[in-house]
């Protein structure tokens, strides 16, 4: 009996052993995970919404990310890349519902979006950036190291506020495959003038039917011909942009063309409006048949199976064509039409400036953002010089910020600062708005083919044009009188809010009173003009 | 009974913090463009929640003349009952705004009407100057309009004659200086103009930048090379990254 005791309470002191055991197993497994989770939990993801998915914008992203990471441990950066056809359905069912990203770009959002969702950043922007701390920007107001000053940022011009912060600049550039340049032109350098380009192109020709090959100067789609249609066309006319100008502001029309045809300024008579055309004409010469229906893609197709020795198109798309490319591909400034030439040199002042143009992929920060201060934070990051190289090296875009070096591959692509001051064009043969877009666009066609030519483009132009100009006018001034009205709202607001800022209320008005006299003077103009 | 009272102090203290709070908000709806939300921040009966509201309704999406006339008459209402406090003021100059830009078709001789009555009855107010620069614009362009230039100048020049304000001076300048530019007058009137808009110093943004080129560029036109440079000069300080910059800077850097 004894024995039995014993043996009794071994079994029972195993088996609390055991017990002890297991429970010891179990609460280790829920505490860790329970840490585990709350880790998780208490990181804070930051996400970034864009559209864009070409070659090596994702990885940029990733690598901002990463850095950032490594310095704030506990914060995730999320990237939510979509397709650019659905991006803005995207946007709008996520700002609808409050599951917008905390950092987003948003394209050309009206004011009213801009004011509801989105946080504006004038008083940040008037600040140093941290993140430049070490770099010849310390200290430096964050507006002020950004390459176009931010003078393109959304809100500014109407709400006097800035909402955006550009991460990128972006050109357009001639890319030239290199060794077909060299194989039919031999040692001859890369276009330098208008009339270099025209030479090319016929030599290309030649050389491509006498070697019995199918190779075109130019890689042609209507978006790759209006990367020279347009440029080229406003070389005529930079001068005439000025004496049309009555401000003397120096500032060519742009968005607003509609207006440089009122009576007594510009008209399709013009002669630089004609050399304007002819110009286009002589570069489409060299361009495939039926270019106008083909698309982008088509033309970078082209241009990868070298079946095109020169391919104008922006910065955007240097990786996805240099990925493809099985050979050297050279970068060159579109050309331009010397002072001298003897026809188009007399309506030139030179070059123009890049500065001020081509700033890309502007986040704005959410109003709903859980975590504003972080949003803001990486938003900081990734604009100051260190980050925006990182975007640049890795993403091949150009920098937005004074500094940053862009990668070795795409430095042609920089911005030259330099410059005249540019000419205007009637219109852009794609991505147009408007009536004057539409002709211009409806009819190009008959200015562009072999058996076309400036009079028959502009006998078809004609009829519908002052009509057209009227009512491009008229959609400006109903635009305006929008935003005038829009701004009615703030200006109450503003002289009922006590404010420290009286700059705010100041610069609203500044800006109400200007675009209010100016669709005031563009309504009677169009009324006169139109009885 | 001093306890009650300082307890009734206090009381009593609050709704009126709750109604400012509300009326802040209310505002700041308004600023950013969240009509709806105004609406709910200024359901007070006070004149500046009914004054509130009707800014509100003007401005909600999708706009309607419905409402537009519904705020008309609202401000009718506060000007009715009180033109002379500040809310009534800011409800006469709506009413001219309504008039001036808020309708589908425009009545801009009512408009006009309604900027001179609020200059006549309070020249001073920041509101009856700011009707002084809209009233300007009204007389270059709508009113009139078939009379020549230098009549429709000579019509606003004695606006700017009773202006303190500097916002407004600022306007007015700019205003006459775009008209004259516009009108093919002389440069050098639209210089005169656009100096004293400059000496404001309230200018800012693109259109400071616009006006130091504009400066320049007159200057230098009528042969005023030392004012043209100084401009220049200013303008390439300030906008070293506008489009102009290169084409001001190869005109006078190399200048002492």
């Amino acid at each position: 009996m004894g024995g039995n005791t014993m043996i009794g309470k071994l079994i029972n002191r195993i088996g609390i052993v055991v017990l002890a055991l297991i429970f010891g197993w179990a609460a280790w497994t829920v505490l860790s995970r329970d840490s585990t989770l709350a880790r998780r939990n208490s990181e804070i993801v930051i996400r970034i919404g864009h559209w864009q998915l070409e070659s090596g914008l994702r990885d940029a992203f990733d690598a901002l990310a990463k850095r950032y990471s490594e310095m704030h441990p506990g914060v995730r950066i999320k990237q939510e890349a979509v397709p650019g056809r659905v991006y803005q359905t995207w946007m709008k069912t996520g700002l609808a519902g409050g599951q917008e990203p905390d950092l987003m770009v948003t394209g050309q959002a009206r004011d009213e979006v801009l004011a509801r969702h989105f946080t504006p950043l004038t008083h940040e922007i008037a600040e140093p950036n941290p993140y430049n701390k070490g770099t010849e920007l310390e200290g430096v107001p964050w507006r002020d190291t950004f390459v176009d000053g931010l003078s393109n940022s959304l809100g500014l011009q109407t709400l006097q506020e800035y909402y955006s912060v550009p991460i990128a600049i972006l050109t357009i550039r001639l890319y030239v495959n290199a060794a077909l340049w060299e194989k039919l032109l031999g040692d001859r350098p890369l276009p330098e003038n208008f009339d270099d380009l025209i030479a090319a192109c016929s030599e290309i020709e030649r050389k491509s039917r006498e070697l019995g090959l199918d190779i075109a100067p130019i890689a042609s789609s209507r978006f790759t011909a209006e990367m020279l249609f347009s440029p080229l066309f406003k070389s005529q006319t930079q001068k005439l942009a000025l004496q049309i100008n009555k401000l003397n502001n120096l500032t060519p029309p742009r968005s607003a063309v509609a207006a440089a045809f009122l009576p007594g300024l510009a008209t399709l008579d013009d002669p630089a409006i004609h050399d304007g055309l002819q110009i286009v004409r002589d570069i489409a010469q060299f361009m495939k048949p039926g270019f106008l229906q083909l698309e982008r893609e088509d033309a970078i197709l082209a241009f990868a199976q070298q079946r095109a020795v020169m391919l104008p198109t922006g910065a955007w798309d240097f990786l996805s064509i240099t990925s493809q490319c099985p050979f050297p591909v050279a970068i060159g400034r579109i050309p331009w039409p010397s002072s001298d030439h003897p026809r188009y040199g007399k309506n030139i002042l030179g070059r123009p400036s890049e500065a001020g143009s081509g700033s890309a992929a502007a986040f704005c920060l959410s109003a709903n953002s859980p975590h504003p201060e972080v949003a803001l934070d990486f938003l900081r990051f990734m604009t100051s010089q260190p980050g925006n190289e990182i975007f640049a090296q890795t993403s091949k875009w150009l920098p937005a910020v004074e500094g940053a070096r862009p990668s070795e591959t795409t430095k042609d692509f920089m911005l030259d600062m330099e410059g005249a001051t540019d000419g205007f064009a009637i219109a852009p043969i794609i991505y147009g708005n408007g009536e004057m877009a539409r002709i211009y666009a409806q009819n190009i066609h008959r200015l562009v083919e072999p058996d076309g030519g400036v009079e028959p483009f502009l006998d078809s132009l004609r009829p519908a044009f002052a009509q057209a100009v009227h009512d491009d006018l008229q959609r400006q001034i109903t635009d305006q009188i929008v935003a005038v009205r829009r701004l009615e709202g703030p200006i109450a607001a503003q002289r009922m809010i006590p404010d420290d800022d009286a700059k705010k209320l100041s610069a609203l008005l500044q800006a109400q009173n200007a675009q209010e006299a100016l669709s005031a003077w563009l309504e009677s103009q169009n009324k006169s003009a139109n009885p | 009974m001093i306890y009650g009272l300082f307890l009734g102090g206090i009381l009593s203290a609050v709704p009126l913090r709750a109604d400012e709070t509300a009326n802040m908000e209310g505002w700041a709806s308004v600023a950013r463009l969240q009509s709806d939300e105004a609406l709910r921040a200024f359901s007070g009966k006070s004149r500046e929640d009914r004054y509130g509201r009707s800014v509100a309704i003007l401005n909600q999406q999708p706009r309607s003349e419905a409402n537009v006339n519904e705020a008309g008459r609202l401000f009718e209402e506060l000007v009715a009952e009180n033109g002379n406090d500040e809310i009534g003021i800011q409800a006469a100059y709506q009413l001219a705004r309504i008039a001036h830009v808020q309708l589908e078709k425009p009545e801009p001789a009512l408009a006009a009407k309604r900027y001179e009555l609020l200059i006549e009855q309070h020249p001073g107010h920041p509101l009856a100057q700011a009707a002084a620069v809209k009233l300007a614009i009204l007389r270059l362009y709508s009113l009139d309009s078939d009379s020549p230039p230098k009549k429709r100048l000579e019509a606003v020049e004695p606006l700017g004659a009773a202006l303190r304000d500097p916002d407004a001076i600022r306007d007015y300048h700019l205003v006459l200086a775009d008209a004259m530019g516009q009108m093919g007058l002389e440069p050098s009137q639209a210089l005169r103009h656009l100096q004293k808009a400059h000496a404001t110093s309230r200018l800012s943004g693109k259109l400071e930048a616009d006006v130091l080129v504009r400066i320049s560029e007159i200057a230098n036109q009528t042969g005023d090379c030392n004012l043209a440079r100084e401009f220049a000069k200013r303008f390439l300080k300030q906008f070293p990254h506008d489009e102009r910059a290169s084409t001001l800077r190869k005109k006078w850097e190399a200048t002492p």
